[in-house]
Parts: structure tokens; C-alpha cells; sequence
């Protein structure tokens, strides 16, 4: 393919990429909602006066803390069930909600820590420890959303995937660049919007005081 | 905390440990599959998206070729709709195991490893031999002289552990074909040992008319159709026999292969011989009365190449009990992978933690030194977009790029590949540096700002403590990072696990293992970067 042809290409399949990448923010987003619910009834867990809730929250948060999520990609691939029955009919899980299962364990162990800051903040009388935690939860979005981009590895419909069928119409190493680096845009372009949004609420903050 | 929370907590708990422990027992009920598809309607066949013509994705989209024309035959034949799923050589048999699909024809060769793992059916509907597609100017004649040379391989197949054993070669293993291909034109490999009806495909597209198919065909291997394990002898296994043993009669497989313009192959004239050759006034070879096909009419299949292995007696107990199944590891060839795979990933770790401290120091320097007039512009907005890009950009698709884009064209133009291991440290510098200049920078200019007059080594030495905790925990990010480099053919653990399961291993064991590993070197990791900012800060 000529340059032109790459571009054109491209352009056309664009629906069919942001499609993708629509996956990667739900999948992002949703493991995002789960895992911070969970990590926060953890983090109390964790503050909690009797000895033995206080040690598991602990275990919990240490082994959603340092296993990777790429490792649990695959663990979620391999272990987890493929079909539940729904009442009489079985229903397939689609790739893609495994993946949110991989990315809620880190949002666990990341959910159970910022909230145990946030709770001894609030102890010792900090009041902006709220502010605190937002900015640090939207700044991690953008790092679950990030990882999302792995879930392709187990077959899951998202960008990367995507990417990985539009290329291989032609194969070429600069198509293959001129693809991913497109992609690579979308992440990017998320990425600052999520970085100016986290400055404009430090600056309100500091202007609330 | 209240009683009620407590409990909430409790539940919460159990909840997450039992889906992340006892998950894999759901998945199967006991029914014959052949009613479950007639009562769903819709027959599911994995077929392969990668591997023209056999299976391919057309222009639509769509999943087309030999085996999904094979898969209609069946759906009509149950009377039933048809859906075809993409499956590759990774992970075909687990598709099956899962359940996700109910029949793979995805040119599987029958072995007697993966008959352990899924019902393989007879007769076959094909077979081939793996042969070496290399460039013309390719000078060696046998597979004795490839010993400790690199040859490129596609994770999942067969006979990858029979090449690198037999032959000693030096494997590079990639996880699809479209891999392995630009691997090879990237000249990371002598030759890529595959499938010869596959490379005879490869050599017919444009661009390859300076390869060849090199070294004799080894490995010789019918292909068979699977179902899940314990469904061959039940009706849906059943049918399927007896649908291939009609195409090898009136010629539906000859007919296809001719409509997929594949080379006339002996195999599949053998077999129309041999299922069409009558003994007074009957098929010679048909069902038995124990509803089997007799030995002489079906191909023989390769015997494992290794004797069973014995497990230790704690080993055998820790199976009974907890289900744990370690077998993989005491074979000495996969203990030896295994462990090659762990000290690559420790490799890999050390080089980037070391790689992103430099990266970090030095993007954050630059950031520092170049503040005012035309070297702002020329030096520090460039690396300010290069922080922003290697830290907002997913790390997998920074691989990708770099290893088969970047480094692909610089192969095309100056002949130079660049080894994954290269690649990975690379980005995974650059990946967590850009976060450590974020860290250090900052730190840089307020002391800079409280101390103008102090040399800048004594202030980026400061700078470097006061932020040595969320360097410790960017660093730790990378070692968890760092087996995304399995998907550039690094052979790191991830992968050397991945290898095992496909060559049978249990997949819960061994991704159990591999979770506990990581997480005992996660800490140990934490625990000596805690260690180091004592040191540094005393």
C-alpha cells in the first residue's frame, strides 16, 4: 500500500477502531467502580478494632497490590468460567468482562490504600483529604486504561485487538506503525485530558482556601 | 466499626477469594453437547483466522475457507445455524476445554499429548509435515545444522518442543503467525519451522519471492477434528466420524481442497482409497459393532516422544488434596525452560529498574539545565513530549511499535534487528522513567530554588532521596510490567508458563504458580528497593 492508501484505509476503519477503544474506556471505567467499592469496604476493613477483619484486609490488599495485572489477564482467561447459567439459558462471558475482572484486582489494592489515607487524613483533621483522593482516583483511571490495552492478549475485544485485524489487511511494518501510532493518539489524547482535568481541580482547591 | 459493616466486610471477602479460587469447577455440566446445540440452535466451531486457506478473515470480515466450509457441512448435517469462531494454535484446546466453542476444526495435529487434553476424532481430514521457510541464499541441507541457530516458531504447535529438542536449535517463539512472519523478514530467525501446507501459502503471497521451502518435511502428522474431552464417544463425536468418513467417500474433502486451490495432496487421495474399497459387497473399513473403526483404517499417531512422568509422593498428595497438578515441572526439559524463564524475568526487571533511574535523572536534568532561549525549544520541549508519550501511551503498544515497527523498518533499510530484550528495556526505561522525571523534576526545582548557589550533582543526589519512596513504587510497577515483553518473544515466565499449558500442563496449577510467584518476587523486590533507601538515606 502507497501512504495514500494507508491514510485512506485508515480512515475508513476508524468506526470500527473508536468501537475498540469504547471498550477500553468501559472496561476501565467499570472495573474502576467495581474495584474502588470493594477496596474501600477493605480499607475499613483494614481500620477496623477487631484484630482478625484488620488482617485479612491486610492479606487482601497485599495480594491485589503485587500481582500484576497482565499475569491475571491470563489467569482470568485460563481459570474463570466461560458460560454461567442464567436462569435456564447459558450465557457466554465475553472476553472483555474477564478482562474487567483482571483489572478490578489492582483497583482493589489501589481503592483499599488511597482509602486508608483518606481515613487517617480525616482522623488527623485534613480536610481537603476528599480532594485528595479524587485527584489520585482519576489519575489511576488513566493507568487502568492504559492497562486495558493488554487485554487483547486473551482474544478481548478492545483497541488493540481492533488494531491488530486492521493490520493485517496489508502486514507492512509501516503500516503496522502508522496503526498503533494512531491508536497510540487516542490513549494519548485521553491522557492530557485526564491530566488538565486533575490541575483544574488542584487549582480550585487551593483557591477554595 | 459497626456489627453490619463487619459483616458486609466478611462477605466481601469470601466473595473475592472464592471467585478467584473456585472458579474453575462451573464451567462444565454432564450433558451430551449434541443436545446443548440443538437446544441452543447454533453449532460453535473454532476455526483458524490466520491460516489461509484453511481458515482466514475476507474482506467482510468474515471467517472463510476450508475447515469453516467443513464446519457448514456439520451445522447442516445436525441441522442447526452455524457460528464460527477466530481460535489460534495457543488456544484451541482451551476454547474447547472452556466450553466457548463446541468442535475445533483449526488444523490440528493428532498427538498423543493433546489426545490427553480433547476427544481428537477419526478418521483424520488431512495431514502435513513441518518444513523450514527461509530466504533464497538459505546454505544448510539438514535440520542437524540448524543446533543452536535462532528458528523462529508459533507458540502452540505441536512439534516446537520435538524441534527444539531433537534438533538443539535456538527457539524464538512468537505468539501468532503475523508475528512470526515479520520476525523472520526482520531476519530475527534463520527460517521460521512451521507447517508446510502453511508456508507453501506464505511463499505464494507477493513479497516472499526470494524465500523457499528449505530441509526435508519432518514430523509428518494427520490433522484431526476435536471435541471436548469424553464427547468422541458420545453422539456429537459420533457424527462427526461419520461426516469425515462420507467426505473421504464421495470426495467433498478433494473437491474442496481443489476449490481452495491447494496442491494435489496424497494423503487425501490414500484415504478416498481406503474408505471407498468394498470386501463382499461392504466397506472394508466401517464401524465395528463396538462402534469403533478398526486399526488398519486409521492413520497411526505419533507416540509421545518422553516416557510418563513419575511424581514424587508429596507432589501426588498435594494434587489429591488440593488439585494442584506440578507434573510439567519435573520433566527436566520443562524444569529447565521454567527456570530460564524466571532468571529472564529477573534479567529483564534489573535492567529496566536500572534503565528507567537513568532515564528518569536524565529526562529530569534535561528538563532542569534547559530552561531559557533556543535550547528550551530545541532540547526541552521535545523531551517534555517524549515524557508525555512514553507515560500517557499503553506500554504494550509501545513494544509493539518499537519492536515490530521501528525496528522493522530499520531492518528493511539497514539490515539491523534489534533483539526483544533490547526492545523491552528500551521502553520500559523510557515507560517508567517519563514517571520518575515527573517525580524527580519537581523535587529538583524546589531545591534548586531554596539552595541557587549548590553544585547540581549535590542537588539531584537530594532530589533523588526526598523522592525515593514513589520512585520504589514506579520501579515495583515495572517488574510488574515487565512480562508484558512475552508478547515480543522475549522468554520470560509468562511465556515459558503460557508454553507449558499449551503443551498440555493444567492451566489452574500452573497460572496458580505463576501468581504466587509473582507475588513472592513483587515483595522480595519491595522489600530490597526498602532496603537500598535505607542505605541511601543513611
Amino acid at each position: 500500500m502507497s501512504m495514500g492508501e494507508m491514510l485512506v484505509h485508515l480512515w475508513e476503519r476508524t468506526p470500527f477502531l473508536l468501537g475498540g477503544y469504547g471498550y477500553n474506556l468501559l472496561i476501565a471505567a467499570l472495573a474502576m467502580a467495581a474495584g474502588t467499592a470493594i477496596g474501600l469496604v477493605v480499607a475499613v476493613a483494614r481500620h477496623a478494632r477487631a484484630a482478625p477483619l484488620r488482617l485479612a484486609g491486610e492479606v487482601v490488599t497485599s495480594l491485589c497490590r503485587n500481582i500484576p495485572s497482565f499475569v491475571l489477564m491470563f489467569y482470568v482467561a485460563f481459570v474463570f468460567p466461560v458460560e454461567v447459567e442464567w436462569g435456564d439459558t447459558l450465557v457466554q462471558v465475553p472476553l472483555w468482562i474477564k478482562a474487567t475482572f483482571a483489572l478490578i484486582i489492582p483497583v482493589i489494592g489501589f481503592a483499599s490504600d488511597q482509602g486508608g489515607a483518606y481515613l487517617r487524613q480525616k482522623r488527623s483533621g485534613l480536610t481537603d483529604a476528599g480532594a485528595v483522593f479524587v485527584t489520585a482516583w482519576i489519575q489511576y483511571y488513566l493507568i487502568v486504561l492504559m492497562a486495558s490495552a493488554t487485554a487483547s492478549v486473551i482474544g478481548a475485544d478492545e483497541v488493540v485487538g481492533r488494531a491488530n485485524r486492521v493490520i493485517a489487511v496489508d502486514n507492512s511494518p509501516g503500516f503496522l506503525l502508522l496503526t498503533y501510532s494512531y491508536v497510540c493518539l487516542w490513549f494519548l489524547v485521553s491522557g492530557l485530558g485526564i491530566s488538565a482535568l486533575v490541575r483544574s481541580l488542584h487549582s480550585a482547591r487551593i483557591a477554595d482556601r | 466499626m459497626s456489627r453490619p459493616a463487619a459483616r458486609l466486610c466478611v462477605m466481601w471477602l469470601a466473595l473475592l477469594v472464592s471467585a478467584l479460587w473456585g472458579s474453575g469447577a462451573l464451567a462444565q455440566s454432564g450433558d451430551g453437547r449434541l443436545e446443548r446445540i440443538k437446544e441452543r440452535g447454533t453449532l460453535i466451531v473454532g476455526v483458524k483466522g490466520d491460516y489461509p486457506p484453511w481458515g482466514m478473515v475476507n474482506d467482510q470480515g468474515e471467517l472463510v475457507g476450508l475447515e469453516p466450509d467443513l464446519a457448514a457441512l456439520l451445522a447442516e448435517r445436525i441441522g442447526v445455524d452455524l457460528e464460527l469462531r477466530a481460535v489460534t494454535s495457543a488456544n484451541r484446546l482451551q476454547r474447547l476445554d472452556q466450553g466457548l466453542v463446541d468442535v475445533v476444526i483449526a488444523t490440528l495435529g493428532d498427538t498423543a499429548e493433546r489426545r490427553e487434553k480433547a476427544d481428537l476424532l477419526q478418521p483424520s481430514y488431512y495431514s502435513s509435515g513441518v518444513r523450514l521457510l527461509t530466504r533464497g541464499d538459505f546454505p544448510y541441507t539438514e535440520w542437524g545444522a540448524m543446533r543452536g541457530r535462532p528458528v523462529c516458531l508459533t507458540e502452540g504447535a505441536y512439534f516446537n518442543r520435538r524441534i527444539a529438542e531433537r534438533y538443539l536449535v535456538n527457539p524464538v517463539i512468537f505468539p501468532g503467525t503475523r508475528d512470526t512472519r515479520l520476525a523472520l523478514q526482520e531476519r530475527r530467525c534463520l527460517g521460521w519451522a512451521y507447517d508446510d501446507t502453511v508456508l507453501a501459502q506464505v511463499l505464494a503471497e507477493e513479497g516472499w519471492q526470494n524465500y523457499q521451502l528449505s530441509l526435508t518435511p519432518i514430523l509428518e502428522t494427520p490433522w484431526a477434528i476435536a471435541v471436548a474431552k469424553g464427547e468422541g464417544d458420545r453422539p456429537l463425536g459420533r457424527l462427526i466420524g461419520n461426516a469425515t468418513v462420507q467426505w473421504h467417500r464421495d470426495g467433498t474433502l478433494v473437491d474442496l481442497q481443489s476449490r481452495w486451490q491447494l496442491p494435489e495432496s496424497a494423503f487425501l487421495q490414500k484415504q478416498h482409497e481406503r474408505w471407498t474399497s468394498m470386501e463382499n459387497g461392504e466397506y472394508r473399513c466401517r464401524r465395528t459393532d463396538s462402534g469403533d473403526f478398526p486399526e488398519a483404517c486409521l492413520e497411526t499417531t505419533l507416540s509421545a516422544d518422553r516416557s510418563k512422568i513419575e511424581l514424587p509422593g508429596w507432589a501426588r498428595q498435594l494434587r489429591m488434596f488440593t488439585g494442584l497438578d506440578l507434573t510439567p515441572l519435573f520433566d527436566p526439559f520443562n524444569a529447565q525452560r521454567l527456570v530460564q524463564g524466571i532468571l529472564m524475568t529477573l534479567a529483564i526487571s534489573v535492567a529496566s529498574i536500572i534503565g528507567s533511574l537513568v532515564a528518569g535523572v536524565g529526562l529530569a536534568v534535561v528538563d532542569h539545565r534547559f530552561q531559557k532561549g533556543v535550547l528550551a525549544w530545541l532540547v526541552r520541549a521535545p523531551t517534555r513530549g517524549l515524557v508525555a508519550v512514553a507515560r500517557m501511551t499503553p506500554p504494550i503498544l509501545q513494544l509493539y511499535i518499537v519492536f515490530f515497527g521501528l525496528s522493522g523498518l530499520l531492518a528493511a533499510w539497514l539490515g539491523i534487528s534489534l533483539s526483544s530484550f533490547l526492545v523491552a528495556t528500551v521502553v520500559f526505561s523510557f515507560y517508567a522513567g517519563a514517571s520518575n522525571a515527573a517525580v524527580i523534576g519537581p523535587a529538583l526545582a524546589r531545591l534548586s530554588r531554596q539552595h541557587p548557589d549548590t553544585p547540581l550533582r549535590d542537588l539531584l543526589a537530594k532530589a533523588v532521596e526526598q523522592s525515593f519512596e514513589a520512585l520504589v513504587s514506579i520501579m515495583v510497577n515495572i517488574v510488574k510490567a515487565a512480562g508484558m515483553a512475552s508478547t515480543i518473544a522475549l522468554p520470560e515466565v509468562i511465556s515459558s508458563v503460557n508454553t507449558l499449558i499449551s503443551e498440555g500442563g493444567d492451566a489452574t496449577s500452573l497460572m496458580t504458580l505463576l501468581l504466587v510467584f509473582y507475588f513472592t518476587f513483587v515483595m522480595v523486590v519491595m522489600a530490597l528497593l526498602n532496603l537500598l533507601k535505607k542505605v541511601v538515606v543513611s
